[in-house]
């Protein structure tokens, strides 16, 4: 069953925009990684599918209604991100005893077990937790909704390394226990890559591609030899990065197709993380040039 | 796939009793604010004089009419305050719509209403028992809440409603506030004008002025609450939030 | 009346901006120190039982005072009032009222001449009317009567000092009472201001004024002179 169902759709801020024309379609219990440079408007994507934010144009549906204010949307999705607030009058513990009147499924044991193993202090305020600490609770309380449609904006920024890998895995964990539609924003693929099962990038308010992770790492494939092999090679096919190792060698990453076998030029496969980088990249040359 | 259904009802319902929770300390922050009311009312809020016989009378009243005066004034702050981004974010993380939170918000001012105006109508009670220990006046015995219960309940009601229609009203204005910054001028020069101008003086002699009882009063006001809020509603169904 | 409007206004938007800048305060204040819920709880249980316990409390002790009249029985007051002063009007004497009634005698005079004076007071403070009797004697009746004064629901009737009369031979001195001050003090669980905005009539039915009234009988053919004014009717 489809979850989320978006049509050519707009977001126009005032002096930008943010949105191009995203069209893509997500079925129900999946977890995909919605991958995007900075500014790419993956924020704005998933306040327009929280329903914080009204599209300017197109056609978006969750659960086959729009979102903006729609309360069916709200009391069956959550969005996690670091501006998540609460109250500044209730301690952690006095959330997390508010939460079941909200979400009926909300799973008490769950916020339990993480929320002491994550040796958070009940007394605290949300506002005035570390960002790492913030991050974690937010983590908490967005897995502990169980929500048909759980969304995560950079769930880890802040966390720490341990806190981070601890995170993944009980994502994972969770969701294995109860499957739902998990859309998760990042910026960097490769240490989530794991959890994933389909990419959603986009880049600079458009899609790029929606594929599963399989099919991303299948996306590109890079050659490095000899200059003037590779480049003998590469000519008049879709380059989509390259890279002039030293003086006789270069790195080139193309489109994967098949492609005969040349005597010192080495074929490697690009990793789905690198795929994304290569390919939202406009930029002219690396960062090497800058300082030539 | 399970989707839960909520009805508004319910969602509405929920949300008033956590923003009831949460928003606990505005009613403490009441309490300081009638305090203070009645300190400033010790000396008498009013007085009347007359001359009889070569005599001068004159009666000095200490009614509610300070410590309303601050309550209002803490009902237009409040009215205002849960409109603020704050607020407004920290109910995202909940079930929540447009409709639904102006709803349960304005039934929390409605409720924070009836606890200011109940609280504030007892608040003389307060210094009907210490004034006499304290003060070296004589006190003449005034009309309690037993004496005239009919008058009581009539005079609270219309504590409730004033406070509320306050609150209303800052409610409106944080809501016109929270969609442009400009709205903060145009209001405070609406509550300038309002007493000075003529078209300004006949609404508030509409309201306030010739009104066969107290109870066509509260009635009046109680509709202009409702005309507040339903402006706060329509004006904020278009309003995007956490931008 | 603009301008007084606009004056009027401005120490209330003092009183706001004040207001508003301790809320604010407040709230920060409160936001560095973490209130718990409970606290918060308990403050409220607090006040509410204390406001209960006064209610209570002024209900005990309040049944020492004075008595005060309610705005309603003001209307019975007012009729008698006004039944008095037109049956003084009106020389109709069976009509008057005996619960007004302060003093009465009567008085011999000498010669043909009856002076009437009031001292003490630029205004006077009685009124005064007087009956024509056929009697050829030279007595002369004086009745002083006094109607109900009440402010704000306080009786005044008794506090109020009442103008001496002096009888010499042909003079009737009215003395009115010395100045003085009285303040009362009273709770009100009604917002003034309202009853202020409201029309004045309401004001006015908060308060009963009361006059001395001064009721002579003189036989016809004495002469009275009323310098100073005093006979209204």
């Amino acid at each position: 069953m489809t979850v989320i169902d978006c049509q050519n759709l707009k977001k126009r801020y005032k002096r930008m925009n943010a949105l191009e024309d995203i069209t893509f379609q997500l079925e129900d219990q999946k977890i995909t990684g919605l991958i995007g440079r900075n500014g790419a408007g993956k924020t704005t994507l998933l306040k327009v599918l929280a329903g914080f934010i009204r599209e300017s144009s197109g056609d978006v549906k969750v659960f086959s209604n729009n979102p903006y204010n729609n309360l069916r949307v709200s009391a069956n999705s959550i969005l996690v991100d670091d501006q998540m607030s609460f109250p500044d009058s209730l301690t952690l513990a006095d959330i997390l005893e508010t939460a079941p009147d909200f979400y009926k499924r909300w799973d008490a044991e769950l916020a339990t077990n993480l929320f002491r193993y994550f040796r958070l202090n009940p007394k605290q305020l949300h506002a005035r937790l570390s960002k790492g600490n913030k991050a974690t609770f937010n983590m908490i309380f967005g897995l502990s909704t169980r929500c048909e449609l759980t969304m995560f904006d950079e769930p880890t920024n802040g966390m720490d390394e341990a806190v981070r890998s601890d995170f993944y895995r009980a994502l994972l964990k969770d969701y294995i226990a109860h499957p739902r539609t998990i859309l998760i924003s990042s910026h960097h693929l490769a240490e989530m890559e794991h959890l994933l099962e389909d990419i959603l990038l986009i880049h600079k308010g458009k899609v790029v591609f929606h594929q599963s992770l399989e099919e991303v790492k299948e996306y590109a494939v890079a050659l490095q030899g000899p200059t003037n092999l590779v480049e003998k090679m590469t000519a008049g096919k879709e380059i989509l990065h390259t890279k002039q190792l030293d003086s006789q060698r270069k790195y080139v990453v193309i489109r994967r197709e098949d492609l005969p076998l040349i005597e010192g030029v080495m074929i490697y496969p690009v990793s789905a993380s690198d795929v994304c980088m290569y390919v939202t990249d406009d930029r002219k040359g690396g960062i090497d040039d800058v300082f030539k | 796939m399970f989707l839960s259904n909520s009805t508004l009802g319910e969602v509405v319902r929920t949300q008033v009793k956590f923003k009831m929770n949460a928003y606990l300390g505005t009613l403490v922050s009441l309490v300081f604010v009638q305090l203070l009311g009645l300190v400033f009312s010790m000396n008498g809020t009013s007085s009347m004089s007359t001359n009889i016989n070569n005599t001068d009378i004159q009666v000095v009243v200490v009614s509610t009419d300070t410590v309303f005066i601050f309550v209002a004034i803490w009902a237009l702050f409040i009215g205002n305050v849960i409109t603020t981004k704050g607020y407004r974010n920290s109910n995202l993380s909940f079930v929540t719509n447009s409709f639904s939170n102006n709803l349960s918000n304005i039934i929390v001012l409605i409720m924070m209403s009836v606890f200011a105006g109940v609280t504030t109508f007892l608040s003389n009670n307060i210094l009907r028992t210490v004034l006499p220990l304290f003060n070296n006046v004589d006190y003449v015995k005034s009309v309690s809440i037993i004496d005239d219960p009919l008058g009581s309940i009539i005079n609270m009601g219309l504590l409730i409603c004033l406070i509320l229609m306050i609150s209303a009203g800052g409610y409106l204005w944080g809501t016109l506030v929270y969609m442009h910054k400009a709205y903060m001028f145009l209001l405070i020069v609406l509550i300038i004008a309002t007493p000075t101008t003529k078209t300004g003086q006949m609404i508030l002699q509409f309201i306030f002025v010739d009104n066969g009882s107290l109870l066509f009063l509260i009635v009046k006001l109680i509709g202009v609450s409702i005309v507040l809020f339903v402006l706060a509603i329509v004006c904020s169904n278009r309003l995007e939030v956490r931008r | 009346m603009s301008n007084f409007a606009m004056l009027s206004i401005l120490p209330f938007l003092g009183i706001l901006f004040i207001i508003w800048r301790i809320l604010r305060v407040a709230k920060s204040t409160s936001n560095r120190f973490n209130w718990s819920q409970r606290l918060n709880k308990w403050v409220l249980y607090i006040y509410v039982g204390i406001l209960l316990l006064a209610a209570f409390v002024y209900e005990l002790i309040s049944a020492n005072g004075d008595e005060i009249v309610a705005p309603k029985e003001y209307t019975m007051l007012k009729t008698e009032n006004k039944v008095f002063q037109q049956a003084f009007e009106n020389n109709e004497e069976s009509k008057f009222d005996p619960n007004f009634l302060v003093e009465e005698w009567t008085q011999e005079l000498e010669g043909d001449t009856l002076e009437i004076i009031s001292i003490g007071s630029n205004f006077p403070t009685e009124r005064l009317n007087i009956e024509w009797t056929d009697s050829k004697e030279q007595l002369v009746e004086v009745k002083m009567y006094k109607t109900h004064s009440y402010m704000d629901g306080i009786n005044l009737g008794e506090e109020i000092p009442l103008s001496k009369i002096e009888i010499k031979d042909k003079q009737i001195i009215l003395k009115a009472p010395p100045h003085k001050e009285l303040t009362y003090y009273r709770f009100s669980n009604e917002l003034a201001a309202l009853s202020i905005v409201d029309s004045l009539d309401v004001r006015e039915q908060r308060r009963v004024l009361g006059y001395t009234y001064i009721y002579l009988k003189v036989p016809k053919h004495i002469n009275v002179i009323d310098k100073d004014g005093l006979q209204f009717y």
